[in-house]
């Protein structure tokens, strides 16, 4: 009996100077394939047919085990919406803690209202017997220390990590942290705290170059921050010698980064290039509401295209890992939407979205007790069905919704993916992993 | 220092529970993803002292409990080396 086959309609195809790159949304960046310039034709001819009788062929079967040729019955619309519940309902503890509403910097686009307010002492009880009195329900813990800045409350962080380290140790769960942080309290002290504290990433933000750092990001007193908090990255990379900790170097740019994007990567890959604990990340500088950002509007970038395109072409040994999660199967749509993770503000406040704590879905209280709203909690999980989503060859990754905020909270539906980015994001990918060739 | 022990008594305290008397065992057939793989790592690195190299931070290397006693165990002579050079 002959056996039939179909294109998946996961598929992307980036075609560049004579290269044929593969990618396949539900594969992420596993999948991508390199096709040599004899084989383009003939890959070619199979992807785009409707209907493909069984090839006796290696590359065909290669296409099929990276899953760019699936079987011709197979409903993957239906494999999609099986997965992205399995994904969103991973019963893995997500917690991201406002350990503090204050802050020692006064970044330029920065949404927060500083209040000098921490995290409450009965929110910190709270969070305490909500892990202990449920940890039977999860598979592991995950906290991520946020804020305002979190190591302005380093006792808080100890005092929580004593107590939760202990209960997953007896219950014999896994637990990981991480802190976001502008890395200006990330003295050798606080670093060495952190990693008692099971933290096992950093998420540091330094905006490009120095000049324009210490332009967009300063502290309370307007003074520059960039030397004290490479200072502190190089501690880091000449004297902690545990490769488990790791360092994410988060770079918010607007246009005035475009033209000295080489400058910026090849200071950062001199620095810490030889260290593969640290990466760099870049995202555009956006609207996540407050005053101060209105002021550098007309300095948003519109799409990361041009960026990843000249990222291309800087040829070092830092890569761009984190921006490559974007093109992972789940990796575009908001953690907001897990199932099981939950922002808790200082008031001891639930709410999904990191930025924007207005919207709550809930309240945790000393004894434990979670306390949440099913119907607000069901609206940052599912998402309206919209029928361009449906065939969309990204919604292997994005999981048809980025952003469930923009939805809830502003009636927004549109798809906000500029798929220009997304090849771009394929090239750039494809030319930082070794990729297989067909 | 009973370095099979504590590995066993690492992977339970994430939920791996391995017996002491087993022979060797792929410890990837129970499930182990990113964070329990980390946690584990962490809590090794604590007990022992040692670091584990880059090259090693994979999961692969729990393919083989016996495997991975050979590399602790290596790393922990390597350590003990360098501290009586430094002396």
């Amino acid at each position: 009996m002959d056996i039939y086959y179909k294109t998946s309609m996961f598929n992307r195809m980036v075609m560049r100077d004579g290269r044929m790159i593969l990618y396949n949304s539900f594969g992420g960046t596993k999948s991508l394939l390199e096709i040599p310039k004899n084989k383009i034709e003939k890959v070619n001819m199979w992807l785009n047919s409707d209907k493909i009788k069984n090839v006796d062929e290696l590359d065909f079967v290669k296409l099929i085990d990276k899953g760019y040729i699936v079987h011709n019955e197979v409903d993957e619309k239906k494999i999609r919406d099986y997965r992205t519940i399995e994904y969103l309902t991973d019963n893995r503890l997500h917690l991201v803690v406002h350990v503090t509403q204050a802050c020692n910097f006064r970044c330029s686009y920065c949404y927060m209202d500083f209040k000098p307010e921490n995290l409450k002492p009965d929110v910190q009880e709270g969070i305490i017997n909500y892990i202990r009195k449920n940890i039977q329900k999860y598979k592991s813990v995950c906290i991520d220390w946020f804020g305002g800045e979190p190591l302005l409350g380093m006792d808080i962080i100890e005092r929580i990590s004593k107590e939760v380290i202990r209960i997953c140790k007896e219950q014999k769960k896994p637990y990981t942290a991480m802190v976001t942080t502008n890395g200006y309290n990330l003295n050798p002290e606080n670093v060495k705290r952190l990693m008692s504290c099971h933290v096992t990433h950093l998420a540091v933000t330094i905006d490009g170059t120095q000049e324009i750092h210490d332009r967009q990001r300063v502290l309370v007193n307007g003074k520059p921050t960039f030397d004290d908090i490479i200072k502190n990255l190089k501690y880091i990379r000449d004297n902690i010698k545990s490769r488990t900790l790791t360092v994410s170097i988060r770079s918010n740019i607007t246009k005035e980064h475009i033209g000295n994007l080489s400058d910026y990567y090849s200071f950062f890959d001199n620095e810490f290039g030889m260290d593969h604990r640290f990466s760099l990340f870049i995202r555009p500088v956006a609207d996540y509401g407050g005053t101060r950002v209105k002021q550098m509007t007309n300095l948003f970038i519109s799409d990361m295209h041009e960026i990843y395109e000249i990222l291309v072409g800087l040829h070092g040994k830092i890569k761009f890992f984190p921006n490559f999660i974007d093109l992972e199967k789940g990796g575009h749509t908001c953690t907001a939407r897990d199932l099981y993770k939950y922002t808790i503000g200082c008031d001891g406040s639930i709410s999904k979205c990191d930025e924007d704590l207005s919207d709550t879905i809930g309240h945790l209280y000393s004894d434990g007790y979670m306390e949440l709203n099913e119907e607000k909690c069901v609206n940052w999980f599912l998402t309206d069905n919209k029928s361009e989503c449906d065939d969309c060859f990204f919604s292997g990754s994005c999981f048809m919704e980025i952003c469930p905020k923009s939805r809830i909270l502003y009636k927004n539906t549109a798809c906000r993916i500029d798929f220009q980015e997304i090849d771009s994001l394929i090239w750039l990918a494809a030319n930082t992993y070794s990729i297989e060739t067909l | 220092m009973d370095i099979r022990n504590t590995v066993i008594k690492c992977l339970s305290n994430v939920g791996i529970v391995i017996e002491c008397d087993a022979e060797d065992v792929n410890i990837n057939d129970y499930n182990v993803d990113s964070i329990t793989f980390i946690s584990f790592i962490v809590d090794i690195e604590n007990e022992l002292g040692i670091e584990i190299p880059d090259g090693y931070l994979y999961s692969d290397i729990l393919q083989s409990l016996n495997g991975f006693l050979s590399l602790v165990q290596q790393l922990i002579e390597t350590n003990a080396r360098k501290e009586s050079r430094e002396v």
